[in-house]
């Protein structure tokens, strides 16, 4: 049998040199998030790496996830992934259609029988036996399990295969479901976002590409190397946070000074991603840097979170989630914590009002009158 | 102008002067002194840093620039190395074919390694040479 080409094999048969190839690795280093002093070892693993077949499979999902991917704004480590790896289906992407799709997927899937890397983007549908979403007439449940039976690992791209995302948001009408609800014996990370940060998406396929494995996860199976800090831990109006200023509408004197969004709702106490460093298109900017608040859309259950613009009391988090400093500095700023505001909280939860952040102001003089 | 350039951005004096540049100077000067006593080199990833709008441009002014600037010109788009005015940290910048940044590090060694010819890279040359100098010779 042929032995498979390395990428070290294919990129010296293309007249690359060590000099692009050692700046490869450090683009690479960068994108999976390690330290600096990791490139030798990277260059070292990748040199040796065989390219892996992958099988990108679309659920419920709205393109999105694939969108952001192929609009990394990083198109030298877009071509590395993309040259390293054999992408074998991907609907949207691939030139073949119909029948001849899915005779591909179907060959790659038998070539490479237990060695294929399964992705995946959307939620699956159950109820009524998963007519709610099916493609050649087979439903996502079937080409789900068919497809991850034969996968080295799965990668649930996004906050729909993730999390449920928005379909498995209330009412759920089709029955979606997680990936990770439905494969329990194969490894499986969840990149969630929605979309997902680009370099995070292409950074654990590097890792993936480089080690041959899947990179280590926090306990909602996300890669810690980009989930391992709160969006608020990480945030550069964080010290406004600390010393109790806060924007209290999107116009006024704190907005336009760029003070912290807490009471507007933002959600970067309770959000762990990358956006704070990594930023957004090309690393032009992040929502809080545009002046909004954080949705919260790599969390699981963010659609149904009661609110974009409903400020986060400290009970929805654990109490280990937000550091001392910023428990002592948020109740010092008064920062919606008050036992009226929960109470406010609870009953709107009940009756799915809209509280605004003025509502949830402690508001002591009105209390004591009453 | 655009109304975008009338909606005033600020970024934060707050906890006085820029904190993450001066957090940053002090981790380059332990590399530093680490580069000159042990002679091991070290780099920093600009991109995992969490960086205030304007901390970036503080940060290269407060670096300056040195006496050399160098460019790679490979096939994934150019790498611009340039010495900042502290000999032994280097500002390196790789960006992609549409000259969009790819990866950024401060690296604190006596050359970035880039900048070296690669022992892969000499054989192959040799190996060219050798042959140019066989069809001369053979002529």
């Amino acid at each position: 049998m042929k032995k498979q080409p390395t990428l070290g094999d294919q990129l010296r048969e293309r007249g690359i040199s060590r000099r692009t190839f050692l700046k490869l690795c450090a683009v690479a280093t960068s994108a999976m998030a390690l330290p600096p002093a990791m490139i030798p070892r990277v260059a070292k693993a990748l040199e040796k790496a065989p390219r892996p077949s992958v099988i990108y499979l679309s659920f419920q999902e709205c393109t999105g996830c694939l969108e952001s991917l192929t609009r990394s704004h990083d198109p030298t480590l877009e071509s590395l992934i993309f040259n390293s790896i054999s992408l074998d289906y991907q609907e949207t992407l691939q030139a073949a259609s119909g029948t001849a799709a899915e005779a591909a997927r179907d060959e790659a899937m038998k070539k490479f029988y237990g060695k294929y890397l399964l992705l995946v983007d959307g939620s699956v549908p159950l109820k009524d036996n998963g007519i709610y979403s099916t493609i050649a007439g087979q439903t996502n449940i079937e080409t789900l399990k068919k497809a991850a039976a034969g996968a080295a690992a799965v990668v649930s791209v996004g906050t729909c295969a993730s999390f449920g995302g928005i379909p498995y948001a209330k009412p759920n009408p089709t029955g979606a479901v997680p990936i990770s609800d439905l494969i329990k014996d194969k490894p499986v990370i969840n990149i969630s976002g929605c979309p997902p940060i680009p370099v995070v998406i292409t950074g654990v396929l590097a890792h993936y590409l480089t080690f041959g494995e899947l990179p280590a996860v926090d306990s909602l199976g996300r890669p810690t190397a980009f989930f391992g800090d709160s969006i608020h831990d990480r945030c550069y109006r964080r010290p406004f946070y600390d010393r109790g200023k806060f924007a209290e509408s999107f116009d006024d004197e704190g907005a336009r000074n760029g003070w912290c969004l807490f009471r507007l709702g933002c959600k970067g106490p309770t959000t762990h991603n990358a956006c704070a460093t990594t930023k957004w298109n090309g690393g032009v900017s992040f929502p809080i840097e545009s002046g909004h608040p954080c949705l919260g859309c790599s969390e699981p259950n963010f659609w149904d979170g009661g609110g974009f613009y409903r400020a986060l009391s400290t009970t929805t988090a654990p109490l280990g989630v937000i550091s001392g400093a910023a428990i002592a500095a948020g109740a010092a700023g008064g920062a919606a914590l008050g036992a009226a505001g929960r109470r406010k909280r609870a009953v709107a939860k009940r009756e799915h009002h809209v509280v605004t952040a003025d509502e949830l102001k402690p508001k002591k003089k009105k209390e004591e009158q009453s | 102008m655009s109304g975008l350039d009338e909606i005033r951005v600020v970024a934060g004096e707050a906890g006085g002067m820029r904190e993450n540049v001066r957090a940053i100077l002090h981790e380059i000067e332990t590399l530093l002194g680490r580069l000159l006593e042990t002679g091991e080199a070290s780099a920093i990833d600009i991109r995992s840093l969490p960086l205030m709008p304007g901390d970036y441009g503080a940060l290269e002014s407060a670096l300056g620039s040195g006496e050399i600037s160098a460019e790679f010109h490979g096939d994934s788009g150019p790498t611009v190395m340039t010495e900042t005015g502290i000999p032994g940290i280097w500002w390196v910048t790789h960006f992609d074919q549409d000259e969009e940044v790819a990866a950024e590090f401060i690296e604190i060694t006596m050359v970035p390694e880039i900048l070296l010819s690669q022992q892969e890279d000499i054989r192959d040359g040799l190996e060219d040479l050798r042959q140019r100098l066989a069809a001369v010779d053979n002529h």
